[in-house]
């Protein structure tokens, strides 16, 4: 049982009270007990040195026979040695009361009080004989005296001190109640608030209007409360701020125990570049199947290995069918004493930054190459159109016979070849504005392979459209559509081995854009090629030109569009094109 | 041993008992509602206990049996009688009273009547009337405690002021716990003593076969019982009906306007458990009742006279000279709880009235309840202290004074009350007229009739309650004509 403040202090007091009340009865009772034996035998004493003196002036029988009669029937006399009268009472003592006569015989006249009989008991019983000796009579004339234990008398004057004493316990309970309770007040609400307290987010109401020391602890309490509350608040606004800042922030953000084993926080960034939850990410942790987080622990332990100096990182990495490029920083985070504490990696996703880099040099390597191509073309026509026309001259000059004509022919469709080639060249540097509208996809691609049938049939090539026929209207100029599925397909014609398809697919659609896939099952890019497919007279085919690619780009981007090549060598070839569709106004 | 060993022992045991019980209520209390109306939240037994103890009082058992002693089953008429009729309009208004947020029934004076300085009135009329009530108590307890005890009467009435101080101090929890114990030593008491004295005279049917007998002077001073009238219901022409009809609008009314039923209205968890507390404190006051008649009249027949002035003295005395020593500690101990019950019930009500009614209410409307708190209990002290002082210097017939004084709480109260619970839109005016008249009626009734030329056995209440309520319902009548008017 939990004992209360005002309970401790009430029980030591009302204990004292009583102990007090107790005492005093006790000491009162013993006091008033001696008092009470010593008055009865002084009294007997009394009557017995009058008995006494009454028998010196009158000894006849019947005088004798009067005090006896006057002294009662509990009188002892004895006479000379014998026992003349012995009351009931004290017959058991008949040989003990001879033998205080013959000791009382050599002294003279004298007055003895002897105990007789005193009980065993708690609350003690006794027997006294108090006796007076005449030795001239050789008398001895006794009363016995017998004490209760609990006289009616003293009774009768304990029963004061006891209810003196119960009221004194009364009121002594009473004030000291109030008292404590008074005192304790403070202190009660002090154990309220605290209790209110413990489990947080509690309010707390302290008025305390006392000036003593429990007031001012009181008031410091509440006071300290208030100063606690106060900077919780702060501390509450600022953790809910690093949060706020932990979870927004566009950079992925992981922190580890210093060890780098295990991982202690991660943001909902880096769920987001990881396509992990924070727990998935806490539970596959450095394992080997996922390799960005192998890689990630890896950058940790080496940040342990280089002495806490910042580890920089860029990964570039498959994620199913897509590249994904991080690039990082691992760094130790440190304690306000300069201690190191965990470890924190920071990352991003520069997968976008680092393609729209690559699309920035191949615009302007594009750009470069239009200057030439144009300054180049407009020198190399002017003379191509003379060699042309002196050709046809001298062919009209030159006897008919097969073999001139033959080399007439060739040297006129040579010239037409550098021709087409220059004008590939100038509509590559040429920046052409494009008139967009909407277009359907099926038709422009319905367009076109009626041109690329004939080709078809001679490869054994299958051209497969697996486009709905719902799609969404593109928002490109019509005839560079129509371009750039052509020479996407040539050039996939170009790849593809005799008897395999072509097909055309939608890759993904959006509300703004719409990606289409053309894919072949030929020999492939080879990686280290990838890069610069867009590059203007690259080419693999020594029959190619190389601006087949350059150009489709080219209008891609003025139809503000992007164009991605997936290539797995040996297994073909996916050009993804993106496009955006026609919006409804 | 001496017979007061056993009764000092009974005593002793007696106030252990209420230390014990006693204390409970300085834990829990916290707040003024904890104080006044133990937060509200009493379930039907503590309920019960503390509207029976309550009820009660030292007069009741030491009045009642009494004059059961002397004037025989006529008491009925003038006392219970009247009381339970003042229960059953008790009954009709608990469902109204029961939904007012109060904490003191002058507190819903000003609720109802829209006066602060119609609440101060009352709660001065309550004051006057319970400290009054109080001291006879005390005076009632004391002569008891001197009488088994042996003790001089001014440090019996310590006793009695000692327990009441203690038993009220920590507010209507600690009121309700020593009811508790109260209730059952009044309950053990009164039912163990008809229990002995029908055991002393040999049965129910033996003393009703004595009872008719009865006849000669029963107490000093009083007119000779004639054979039969112990049976009558006027006594013999010792009573009339208007007496009858006079007492109950002292003692009947009284009682149904008594503030210290009302509170523990308020003090019950719902309307269900108050209808409940009322209901079965009647069942169980009918038993109590019931024994104090059988003791009554047992009492006349084992000792037809006694050389005593007041019917109040006759059940002290015939215990302890007529009967074995545990009738008398029993007598002692169901006298001291039913007084100290009593007692500390109206000393609460004292120190809401002075505290919650008239100081918070005039004076310093926001003290916090902490200061209330201890004012409260500087009140308990002070509203002990003034009766323990009147006591010193007893009234006269306890239940007689006990009338008087319930009938000023009935011409006080009884209108005020109803009239807030009932009517639309009571007017303060109508209830100052009201109060105001029915105080003037019984002063003016009192000092004529009883010490002037002309007496009469009438009860002063009557004539109060009847001015006052002419006087609330006329001004009313009058107020709703002239606003008509215009």
């Amino acid at each position: 049982m939990r004992l209360s403040i005002e309970r401790k202090i009430m029980i030591p007091f009302l204990l004292v009270v009583l102990s007090l009340t107790v005492t005093i009865a006790a000491v009162a009772y013993w006091g008033g007990y001696q008092f009470y034996v010593n008055y009865r035998m002084n009294e007997i004493r009394k009557v017995l040195f009058k008995s006494d003196q009454f028998l010196l002036n009158n000894n006849s029988a019947e005088e004798v026979t009067t005090l006896l009669e006057f002294l009662g029937e509990d009188v002892v006399l004895l006479e000379k040695g014998r026992l003349v009268r012995l009351p009931p009472l004290l017959e058991p003592y008949s040989k003990l009361i001879i033998d205080i006569s013959r000791g009382m015989s050599g002294r003279g006249q004298t007055v003895n009080d002897t105990l007789l009989y005193r009980s065993d008991s708690l609350f003690t019983e006794t027997l006294w004989l108090v006796a007076l000796y005449s030795p001239d009579e050789d008398r001895l004339i006794g009363l016995p005296v017998l004490i209760e234990p609990f006289p009616e008398p003293l009774l009768f004057f304990q029963k004061y001190i006891l209810l003196v004493g119960l009221l004194a316990g009364m009121l002594a309970v009473e004030i000291t109640l109030f008292l404590s309770h008074h005192i304790t007040i403070p202190i009660k609400k002090l154990v309220g608030v605290c209790q209110e307290l413990i489990p947080g987010g509690g309010t707390y109401n302290l008025p305390v209007t006392r000036n003593d020391e429990i007031g001012i602890l009181a008031n410091s309490f509440s006071k300290m409360i208030l100063r606690i509350e106060e900077n919780l608040h702060e501390i509450k606004n600022m953790q809910q701020f690093n949060d706020a800042l932990f979870s927004s922030i566009s950079t992925g953000i992981i922190t580890t125990s210093y060890d780098g084993q295990s991982i202690i926080k991660a943001n909902p960034t880096a769920s987001k570049i990881l396509k992990l939850s924070e727990a998935e990410i806490i539970e596959r942790w450095g394992e080997d199947n996922h390799e960005l987080l192998s890689l990630m622990k890896r950058h940790c332990l080496e940040l342990r290995r280089k002495s806490g100096a910042p580890v920089l990182w860029e990964h570039n990495i498959k994620d199913g069918e897509e590249n994904l490029c991080l690039s990082g920083r691992t760094e130790l985070v440190y304690d306000s004493e300069g201690k190191s504490i965990a470890i924190m990696l920071l990352f991003e996703d520069i997968t976008d930054k680092r393609r729209f880099e690559r699309n920035m040099e191949r615009v302007k390597q594009l750009a470069s190459f239009g200057e030439i191509a144009a300054s180049l073309a407009h020198e190399i026509r002017n003379p191509l159109a003379g060699i042309k026309t002196c050709s046809q001259v001298l062919a009209d000059q030159l006897p008919s016979d097969i073999r001139t004509n033959q080399l007439v022919t060739a040297m006129s469709a040579e010239i037409d070849r550098i021709n087409g080639l220059i004008a590939n060249m100038l509509s590559l540097a040429r920046p052409q504005v494009p008139n967009r509208t909407g277009v359907c996809l099926n038709d422009s691609l319905h367009s076109i392979s009626r041109l690329i049938l004939r080709v078809l049939k001679e490869k054994q090539l299958y051209l497969e459209n697996r486009l709905s026929a719902e799609l969404p209207q593109l928002y490109v100029d019509r005839d560079h559509l129509k371009q750039i599925l052509l020479n996407l397909i040539l050039n996939a014609i170009k790849a593809s081995p005799s008897g395999s398809t072509i097909k055309v697919s939608l890759h993904s659609l959006s509300s703004s854009h719409l990606s289409f896939v053309i894919s072949d099952e030929g020999k492939g890019i080879p990686p280290e090629n990838l890069n610069k497919i867009f590059q203007p007279f690259f080419s693999t085919d020594p029959d190619g030109s190389g601006l087949g690619l350059s150009i489709v780009h080219r209008l891609i981007d003025e139809n503000c569009g992007e164009i991605d090549v997936i290539s797995e060598t040996g297994k073909g070839t996916q050009m993804i094109v993106k496009l955006p569709i026609k919006t409804e106004v | 041993m001496p017979n007061w060993i056993f009764y000092v022992l009974a005593f002793l045991v007696y106030s252990v008992l209420i230390l014990l019980f006693g204390y409970h209520g300085f834990d829990k209390t916290k707040h003024l509602q904890d104080f006044y109306l133990a937060n509200r939240s009493l379930r039907t037994i503590p309920s019960v206990c503390t509207f029976l103890a309550t009820w009660f009082s030292a007069a009741s058992m030491l009045g009642f049996t009494g004059n059961v002693y002397t004037f025989g089953l006529s008491t009925i008429l003038y006392s219970v009688l009247a009381w339970f009729a003042g229960l059953s309009i008790i009954l009709l208004f608990t469902k109204r009273l029961k939904k007012y947020d109060i904490v003191t029934i002058p507190e819903f004076f000003r609720y109802r009547y829209n006066s602060r300085i119609l609440q101060a009135l009352t709660a001065l009329v309550l004051l006057g009337c319970y400290l009054y009530y109080i001291a006879m108590q005390i005076w009632g307890v004391g002569i008891v405690i001197s009488n088994f005890l042996d003790i001089p009467y001014t440090m019996a009435i310590l006793f009695a002021y000692v327990f009441i101080l203690y038993t009220t101090f920590g507010g209507m929890y600690s009121v309700v716990r020593t009811d508790s114990l109260h209730v059952a030593l009044i309950i053990i008491g009164t039912v163990g003593l008809a229990w002995l004295v029908l055991d002393h005279v040999g049965g129910l049917r033996e003393l009703f076969t004595q009872i008719p007998d009865i006849a000669g002077v029963p107490l000093a001073g009083f007119r000779e019982t004639s054979p039969g009238a112990m049976l009558d219901p006027y006594s013999n022409g010792e009573f009339s009906l208007l007496f009858y009809i006079s007492t109950f609008f002292g003692w009947g009314l009284g009682l149904s306007a008594n503030p210290q039923y009302s509170v523990r209205i308020l003090a019950t968890r719902d309307e269900r458990t108050a209808i409940r507390m009322i209901f079965f404190s009647a069942l169980l006051l009918l038993l109590i009742y019931f024994a104090c008649l059988i003791t009554g009249l047992g009492a006349r027949v084992i000792m037809p006279s006694a050389p005593l002035t007041s019917p109040d003295e006759a059940l002290p005395y015939f215990a302890k000279n007529f009967m074995n020593t545990i009738f008398g500690c029993v007598v002692l101990i169901s006298l001291t709880s039913a007084a100290v019950s009593t007692a500390n019930s109206q000393l609460l009500i004292v120190a809401s009235s002075s505290v919650h009614d008239i100081y918070r209410n005039l004076i310093n409307p926001g003290a916090s309840e902490e200061k209330l708190l201890l004012y409260n209990r500087l009140a308990i002290v002070l509203g002990a202290s003034f009766p323990l002082i009147l006591a010193m210097y007893p009234p006269m017939q306890l239940l007689i004074f006990g009338s008087y004084i319930w009938g000023v709480v009935a011409v006080t109260f009884l209108m005020p009350l109803i009239g807030g619970l009932f009517l639309n839109k009571p007017s303060y005016t109508q209830a100052v007229i009201s109060i105001l008249g029915g105080l003037l009626t019984i002063i003016i009734w009192l000092t004529w009739f009883a010490t002037g030329p002309i007496t009469t056995n009438l009860h002063p209440a009557m004539p109060g309650v009847i001015a006052s309520a002419i006087l609330y319902l006329g001004v009313g009548f009058y107020q709703k004509a002239r606003e008509h008017r215009a």
